[in-house]
Parts: structure tokens; sequence; C-alpha cells
């Protein structure tokens, strides 16, 4: 092709890109119904249901709900826009999402997982906590550092637990020598009597239990995820930006990593 | 037109092809009659090709059940299932678990979609698949169709409304059923925890009201099969207060109804027995929901004379959400599930069958209710699945 219709194409693509950039700068913004009603109002309201603690619960002396989802609540509060007011809003679980989608509150804090058959009805943040699977062995067990330590090992799990039901899981459990146990904290006393050389639990199980006993220790990342997440409506996309950039924050300075030594 | 194709080539035309090479070699009248031969056999082809000479799921060679326990069932889910291998591989599966008897649901609104004209085609599906496994099936009757309702412009109501007036409509189906399964299917549910008021159509309960249905339906079903075992109630486990508007405590239910005279137009009791979070062996209490609350029930229709009526655990169980309030833990419920099991066989002769919600749904519901079921959508048993088939097959756990 000649130089002229080179040129001629440059100059054609810089003029569209010019096009589409005045019509941006002058389309107007996008209106987010609730986030436009959360600054009108000065108040957010979210949904939880206390009955899993320490995310969520009620304190017995004092009546009132508390945990690492209320405290995340307060901070986000606090961070999302000055002068901001919380309204908790408590809804049993199984009511969670339809009590969003109906718009009895603006978006859910309540150790709810990430869920992909739900991204069509419902928009989720950035994850704040993972409550997966994670290897734990005893502080005295130095030649465990990583998931293939354990092969051939005898590895204490729950009976029943979730990867013995979903085939997507149970790849990492190939030969793993499992013991099971009626309980989770049952396959961590059997870890910490010497029973079993490891032991697979969720997350949460794990971190409550060497809150309270010494002598075990966590082994890496999770090996499985389970990332509690905050869904919102999908029409309240700016109010999801805002709730990214706050928990991104938090990621940052900390705030989530004190939240959890707080809880657990 | 039809054009069958191997490999991305068109057969018509690759015979076509073969053909002319054989008229240029013989020539001929043979080749005319090759020619025609051709023709049909491809058109034979192709309508096979376009419509099997058999099911693409059939069903089998007849199967047993092996159980140690005669009384061990589920509540399958197959109304909603679709595909024919789904509907049959589930209830392998069920056998394979070592469980007689199922539970399915019927709904009337499927199978009669205007009045005095139905289509069993779904219905034989499930139940010549579930008879082919060696499993007795137990149906669940419900679901008021649109024209057996008031007209939704003045009154909108909701599939479980059934008014007085249409009682003898119901009860037409329930006798059309039976007949058409005589033999097939010979127990029958009348209805679904009529004490409840969303399955009450909404209105205020009224254990009279359905004494009358079942007094409707019964002289109907025993007609047409004098056979069929007709069950009343199967009423929900409920704590509700006097003057709930949502529904009525199941004891109270039960003795009203009977009162009404249920006891004589029904041949046994369905129950709903859920375990919530508490053991199978957990004494009954008429302040707890329990596995045991069950016994309860066998009192109250004993008090009231009828303590010759069987009793089917039609839906119970425990969940084992991580959330749910009234779950309990994965091994707790395959222990709860087996010591219930063993105890309907053992220690409740009135008890025919103990029937467990629910074998497999057709979709997750993504709730806590897909804690209740013994094998994934997509045929993955669960631990609980292989707990019970080892207690079925007698080995030891």
């Amino acid at each position: 092709m000649s130089k002229r219709w080179w040129i001629g194409l440059a100059a054609g693509a810089m003029l569209l890109g010019a096009a589409l950039w005045f019509l941006l700068r002058t389309l107007p913004e996008g209106v987010d119904p609730t986030w436009e009603r959360i600054v009108a109002t000065g108040e957010w309201r979210v949904c939880t249901d206390p009955s899993w603690p320490p995310f969520e619960f009620v304190d017995e002396e004092t009546g009132q709900m508390v945990g690492f989802d209320l405290d995340l609540a307060r901070l986000l509060t606090e961070r999302l826009t000055p002068g901001l007011r919380l309204r908790l809003v408590t809804v049993g679980f199984d009511g969670l999402y339809d009590a969003l989608l109906a718009g009895r509150c603006d978006a859910v804090l309540s150790a709810l997982p990430y869920e992909e058959l739900r991204v069509e009805d419902v928009s989720y943040s950035v994850a704040y906590f993972n409550a997966g699977l994670v290897l734990l062995t005893r502080w005295d067990e130095a030649d465990i550092g990583e998931l293939k330590d354990v092969r051939d090992r005898v590895v204490g799990v729950e009976w029943g637990f979730v990867p013995e039901g979903d085939p997507r899981q149970k790849e990492f459990l190939r030969n793993l020598e499992l013991r099971r146990y009626d309980t989770a904290e049952a396959a961590l006393d059997a870890l910490r009597n010497g029973e079993v050389d490891a032991a697979i639990v969720d997350h949460i199980t794990a971190l409550t239990y060497l809150g309270a006993h010494d002598g075990l220790r966590l082994v890496g990342e999770p090996i499985y995820d389970v990332n509690y997440v905050i869904p919102v409506r999908p029409e309240s996309f700016r109010l999801l930006q805002e709730i990214n950039r706050v928990l991104l924050e938090m990621r940052r300075d900390g705030t989530l990593e004190m939240l959890q030594e707080r809880w657990f | 037109m039809l054009v069958l194709q191997i490999g991305g080539i068109p057969v018509v035309k690759g015979c076509a092809l073969l053909y002319n090479r054989s008229v240029r070699k013989d020539g001929g009248r043979l080749h005319n009659l090759r020619r025609h031969g051709v023709r049909v056999a491809l058109l034979l082809l192709a309508l096979l090709a376009g419509t099997p000479i058999f099911p693409l799921v059939a069903l089998g060679p007849q199967q047993t059940v092996h159980s140690i326990n005669p009384k061990l069932g589920v509540h399958t889910r197959l109304t909603d299932e679709v595909e024919p291998w789904k509907i049959k591989r589930t209830l392998e599966m069920v056998r394979e678990m070592g469980a007689s008897w199922i539970v399915e649901y019927f709904p009337w609104a499927y199978y009669e979609p205007a009045p005095g004209s139905f289509d069993w085609t779904h219905a034989d599906l499930v139940v010549d698949h579930a008879r082919r496994q060696g499993l007795t099936v137990v149906a669940r009757l419900g679901f008021v169709p649109q024209w057996a309702r008031p007209d939704p412009a003045e009154w909108p109501t909701t599939f479980t409304y059934l008014d007085r007036e249409h009682y003898a409509a119901f009860a037409a189906y329930v006798a059309a059923f039976v007949e058409h399964f005589r033999g097939r299917v010979d127990h029958v549910i009348i209805w679904n925890e009529p004490n409840l008021s969303l399955e009450w159509g909404y209105r205020p309960v009224d254990p009279q009201g359905y004494a009358e249905l079942l007094s409707v339906v019964y002289p109907q079903a025993k007609a047409a099969n004098p056979d069929v075992i007709v069950l009343g109630g199967a009423l929900a486990a409920t704590l509700a207060p006097v003057g709930d508007p949502e529904g009525m405590n199941d004891l109270d239910y039960l003795r009203r109804m009977l009162e009404a005279g249920a006891g004589e137009a029904m041949d046994g009791l369905a129950v709903h027995a859920y375990g919530w979070d508490r053991p199978a062996d957990a004494p009954p209490d008429p302040a707890v929901v329990n596995w045991r609350r069950t016994e309860l029930l066998h009192e109250l229709l004993t008090e009231a004379g009828y303590g010759h009526l069987p009793i089917y655990v039609t839906e119970g169980g425990w969940n084992d959400h991580p959330r749910w309030t009234k779950a309990v833990s994965p091994a707790a419920r395959a222990a709860f599930t087996i010591r219930a099991y063993e105890m309907a066989l053992q220690d409740w002769p009135w008890c025919r069958a103990a029937i467990l919600w629910a074998f497999r749904y057709p979709r997750p519901a993504n709730t806590y209710q897909d804690y209740f079921t013994f094998v994934t959508t997509d045929f993955t048993p669960k631990p609980i699945y292989y707990a019970v088939q080892q207690y079925a097959h007698g080995e030891e756990p």
C-alpha cells in the first residue's frame, strides 16, 4: 500500500480517537441510584445474620451484635464517605441475598463466600478474608513446609469435609493418607496428640483453635480458597467501587490483618 | 432435506459417485436395480437416523434392592428432571445405596393440564424406571392447576389453593392417577403439609377442611384401585403457637383432623420427621422438633382409636450446612441418619417406611437446602451416601 494510504489511515484513527474522547468527556456519568441515595441520606444499610461467630453474633452480656464483619462494617462506614451512618439490618442466613435484591439493604456483610452461580444477580467486592482449607502441623515437624511434604503421611480431616463431596477439590487429596475425625477440632486434637502428622481444616476453625492452643502452626497459604466478599446489587457500581477502594486500602495498611488478630 | 454426513462428507453424494462409477463399468438393467436399491437403502438409513426405533435410555434388566433394612427410603426430586438418563441414573443410585422406597411428587397441574385431559408421559417414565430398579414408589399428589382456581385477574392464588368447590376435581385426578398406575404405584399422599398456611393457599389452616378433602378423595381413590394405600397428614413439624397465622402445631392439627373424621378416610399417616440439630435418640417432647416426635404422632393416633393405622415417614432427616442454625456436622448427620433408619426398623413396628429428604436435586438450590441431599446435582455421592450404603449392605463402618 502507498505511503499516502497509511497517512490517511493514521489520520482517520486519530480523528476517531479524538471524537471518542470528546464523547466520553461530554456524556453524563452513569448514575448509581444506591450511591446517590446513600450520599443524600447519609446512611447505608448492611444486611447481616448474626449467627456465625466470630464474624457476626450477639454478645450475650451486652445484647449487641459484634464480630469481625461488624467491625469491618463500621470501619468501612468511616472510610466510604465522610459523615456516613451505618444501619444494620438483621436477616436470616437464607434471606440475605433476597433482602439485598429486594432493596432492604445496600450490601451484605455476613461472611458470604464468593458464589460463581450468583454473579448474574449480584456484584461482588474483592475478598476480605479467605476461609478456605489450610494445612497445619506441629511446631516440631520441621520437614513439613508445604502440601507436597505431607504426601504418604497421615493427615487428619473432618469426616465428610467439603473436598470429599466435590470432585473439583479432590485433586489435592491425592497421595494423602487421610484419617477422618467427627469434627475439625477433633482432627486438630489428634494432630496435637501426635496421632497424625498434619491436618487439613477450614481457616476459621484453624485460627480459632490456634488462638486457644499452642504447639501447632499453619503451613503456607490456604490450599483451597473460600473467599468472603461483599455483594451489592449490580446497579450499585459506584458503591462497589468505593467498597473495593476501601478494602484494598485496608489490605495495604494492615487493617484486615488487625481485624483477624482481634477476633481469632 | 436430510443429508447424512460421515466425517464431513455427505453420504448421499458419496454413494452417487460410487453408483456412477459402477454404471460406467457395467451398464444395463442390473444397475438400474442397484440404483433403486441404493436409494431405498439411503432412505431407510435417513429414517433410522431421524427416528430411533429403540428408546435412547432403555429401562434395562429388572433389578433388586439389596439392603438389611427394607424400610430404608429417600425422597427423590424427579418431577422437574427432563432428561431420561438423569432419571434412570438417579434411581439406579438410589437402589445402589440400598433404599427400597422413594417418594416422588406428581403435580396435578402437570398431568391434567385441562379438565379430564391427562398426559402421563413423564410420570410413566419415572415410575417405570423406579420399578425396574426394584423400588416402591409413594406418590405425593397436589399442585392445583390454574383451571381449578379462581380467575387470577379477580383473585390471584398460588398452586396450593384449593377451594371446597374443587375438591371433587382433585379427587377425580387422584382416581385417574391410581387407576393409571394400578399395580405400579399403590401408595399416595394426599396433599402436603396442610398445617402450614403457605401450603393451604395462604389461608388460615383448616384441619376440618383437610379432613373433608380426604373424605371426598378417599372413596374415589378406592373405587379406582381398591389396593391403593391412601396416606393423609404429611404435616410439617412445627411448634407454631396457637393463633399463629403461618401455621398450626402438627400435634394439635392431627388431633383436630382426627376429630373431624380424617381417620376414616385414610389408610395410614404420612409424617415429616426432621431431626434439626438433635440426635435421632433425643427423647420425644411436644415442645421440641426432633426425629422421635413421630412417636407422639403415633400416640395421638392410638388415643383417637386409630392406632392400627401405620405411619410412613415421607420426609425427614438432617442437614449438614456449615451455617444453618438447625444443621449438624457431616459426621453427626451420617450417624443420626443411620440411627434413624435403624430405629424405624427395630423400634417402630407401626412404621412401614422411613423415607428421608432428599436424594438429589435437579439443580442446586444455592441455599442450605443443598445440604439435605445424599448426592450432588452432578451425581457425585456425598460421604453420607457411602455411609448409608455401608449400613444398608450390612458392612462395618
